[in-house]
């Protein structure tokens, strides 16, 4: 068995990574630092590893395999690979360093690492449709971060379990179904169902609208450090799974109204994640709403594939991480600072005097999300409302009111933070210094990280789009 | 194995399935698991050399063993014998067991037909059976002992429908370690269950 190979680098040695820190679990600070250190290693390994997988290293010529086989099937991560597996460690490495100073589970930094590689695997495996039951197994995993201390599991947790277990089948069987048939008419009953099953089967993984009910009420459950961590890594992967499987099947690409499917998918998914955002009154909710607006731009991304959707889709991977990273650093330090806070909108009134440098970085988060220009998410955003713009009128008004759902809501959070409870003592005999230096400049540190985003795209965004390397058939140019 | 005797092994799975779905009896619920994870064995036969089968059933006995000893150790474990009455929900689960196991039947031969020509009839309503029972269980029961059971059930009904279509061992370790992952996580929620309501 050839061990010198790229997955026996970023899949089994972080499982087994994982495995050894299940035996150091107890020491919370420990478990945290070397998962935090892993990643990170990990991360900087992928992004400084040659494409061609050879380097010399003292006089001596190291030659990695892309391939590590496994009954009989196959891992593959090729050099085209490596930005992505860069990417995941280094989500991995930002939540596991800031997740220290929160209260969340001492599993955390175990599970964080073993999802981390098994998301990878499913991008690695060979036959791709087996990467299902690897997602089941995330899914599975995930559970036991999901479901908080010291309560009984949620019905969020249980819609989240069913949902993500229906959906294997789905994948499993489309493949099944079409194998051998890409010679076919497209329009052949088999290659119908086929595309059903897979669109299905990525909705039900991605929470496309109407099936997003779990995520708010698994929001609501969860710690949002936690929630934001799972489902950055779920999206994230799964948008890069989706392309896999439209470069890897003809048939699927070339469907005729394939992509018009995708868009008209995004864009109400979008229209239900910003209707429903400018209506919520529960702070921890407004990250699952915020995950099905951009879950809404990526479908449509991928739908606009064709007219520059998947620069677009790139592109906004970073700031986007940025920006949930942001978010819910800022309300998981809120919680941490003022437990009081019990997730209502009326326990945030007048929030701005106590706490300014988080209030702001909660609204600078969520302008961030809604495409503001000069902020990180602005470019992407910009490509795909002039894209839909210049496709057809049909999409444009639904567009503009999901956006205006959300910057209603961003208005009603501004109104809240800054307007005190008259129930409450002045500001002046609050307690004073809550925020601590090393808080504020985090929460600066981002703030400025996302406006060089937005307004050097070329700089920091430009070198994502080789994520899309890897699909030559989808997007040969790309 | 006799055409007559795969047909009553597949009556006693679905039987088996009905009872989950039905009966709120945590002991006899296990058993009925355990029941269907035998039929499911001797069921896939058709299409597995016995030993990659008897990996199934040893998963699924470990399965439903994890789960019984999680509810013994709970305390949850009631007497079998213990007499209830038929309550209006049983009923109605009654119906739509009988409803559902009458889907199954009736529309295997069609399945048969298009997508799926090369499993058997019996293999198909089986499974369709399966699926269908284990869909309806999730979908209206947050009990956590109930909803892993909903999902077992229908994982089963899918592994035993792919099996007479595609054999890949990554692909069988791959569902066994989910199956085990599943009655851990099954054990897992049981726990919290207790933990939290005894605090």
């Amino acid at each position: 068995m050839n061990l010198l190979t790229t997955p026996s680098i970023w899949i089994f040695l972080p499982i087994l990574l994982s495995l050894l820190l299940i035996l150091v679990h107890r020491f919370h600070k420990l478990s945290f630092w070397i998962a935090c250190l892993g990643s990170l290693l990990l991360a900087v390994a992928a992004f400084i590893f040659p494409q061609s997988l050879e380097f010399n290293l003292f006089g001596r010529k190291f030659l990695f395999d892309d391939t590590f086989q496994i009954f009989n099937r196959g891992l593959i991560l090729t050099g085209s690979q490596l930005k992505t597996i860069a990417m995941l460690y280094l989500f991995s490495f930002l939540w596991n360093i800031a997740g220290l100073h929160f209260s969340v589970s001492r599993w955390f930094p175990t599970i964080s690492l073993a999802i981390t590689a098994l998301w990878i695997s499913t991008l690695a495996v060979k036959p791709f449709l087996y990467a299902a039951v690897i997602v089941e197994l995330i899914v599975l995993i995930s559970t036991l971060l999901l479901t908080p201390r010291g309560k009984q599991a949620g019905s969020g947790v249980m819609r989240y379990l069913v949902s993500q277990t229906v959906a294997m089948p789905l994948i499993l069987l489309s493949g099944w179904m079409v194998t051998g048939i890409e010679t076919a008419p497209s329009a052949s009953p088999l290659i119908l169902r086929g595309t059903v099953l897979i669109l299905l089967g990525f909705s039900l993984w991605l929470a496309v609208f109407p099936l997003h009910t779990w995520l708010p009420m698994l929001a609501d459950e969860t710690h949002p450090w936690v929630f934001s961590f799972i489902f950055l890594m779920q999206q994230s992967s799964l948008w890069l799974l989706l392309l896999e499987f439209l470069d890897q099947f003809a048939w699927l690409r070339n469907l005729n109204g394939i992509f018009s499917v995708m868009q008209w998918a995004g864009v109400l998914t979008l229209l239900a994640g910003g209707v429903l955002l400018s209506l919520q009154t529960r702070i921890n909710r407004v990250l699952a709403y915020l995950i099905l607006i951009e879950t809404g731009y990526s479908v449509l991304a991928i739908g606009l594939i064709n007219q520059g959707g998947g620069n677009a889709l790139a592109l906004s991977f970073i700031p986007r991480v940025l920006a949930y990273w942001q978010w819910s650093y800022t309300l998981s330090s809120v919680q941490q600072i003022a437990p009081e806070i019990d997730g209502s909108f009326s326990s945030l009134s007048g929030l701005f005097s106590r706490l300014p440098f988080h209030s702001m970085s909660l609204i600078i988060s969520l302008l961030g999300l809604l495409g503001l220009p000069a902020l990180g998410l602005f470019p992407a955003k910009r490509m795909l409302w002039n894209s839909i713009a210049n496709l057809t009128f049909q999409y444009t008004p639904l567009v503009a009111l999901a956006v205006a759902g959300m910057a209603l809501f961003i208005l009603r959070m501004m109104h809240t933070l800054l307007t005190p409870d008259p129930e409450t003592p002045p500001p002046a005999l609050l307690i004073a210094n809550e925020e601590s230096l090393l808080q504020i400049l985090i929460l600066c540190f981002f703030t400025l990280l996302s406006l060089l985003m937005g307004i050097f795209p070329h700089i920091f965004l430009n070198p994502f789009l080789g994520l899309l390397e890897p699909f030559i058939h989808l997007l040969p140019l790309g | 194995m006799s055409e007559t005797l795969r047909t009553v092994l597949a009556a006693i799975l679905l039987l088996s399935a009905a009872i989950n779905l039905v009966r709120r009896q945590w002991t006899l619920n296990i058993f009925a698991l355990g029941l269907q994870y035998v039929c499911i064995f001797l069921l896939i036969l058709e299409v597995r050399s016995a030993f990659l089968a008897g990996i199934k059933l040893i998963v699924g006995l470990m399965v439903s063993l994890m789960l019984y000893l999680t509810l013994k150790s709970s305390g949850l474990i009631e007497s079998t014998l213990l007499r209830r009455h038929v309550t209006s929900g049983e009923i109605f689960r009654s119906t739509i067991a009988l409803l559902l196991a009458l889907i199954s039947f009736l529309a295997a031969p069609a399945l048969q037909q298009s997508p799926f020509p090369q499993s058997s009839q019996l293999l198909l309503t089986a499974s369709l059976g399966l699926i269908l029972f284990g869909l309806f269980q999730m979908g209206t029961i947050t009990e956590p002992l109930y909803l892993v059971i909903g999902l077992l059930t229908f994982l089963s009904g899918f592994e035993l429908l792919y099996a007479s279509l595609e054999f890949s061992r990554l692909l069988e370790a791959l569902l066994t370690a989910v199956n085990l992952s599943l009655a851990l996580i099954g054990s897992f929620f049981i726990v919290k269950d207790v933990e939290s309501g005894s605090e």
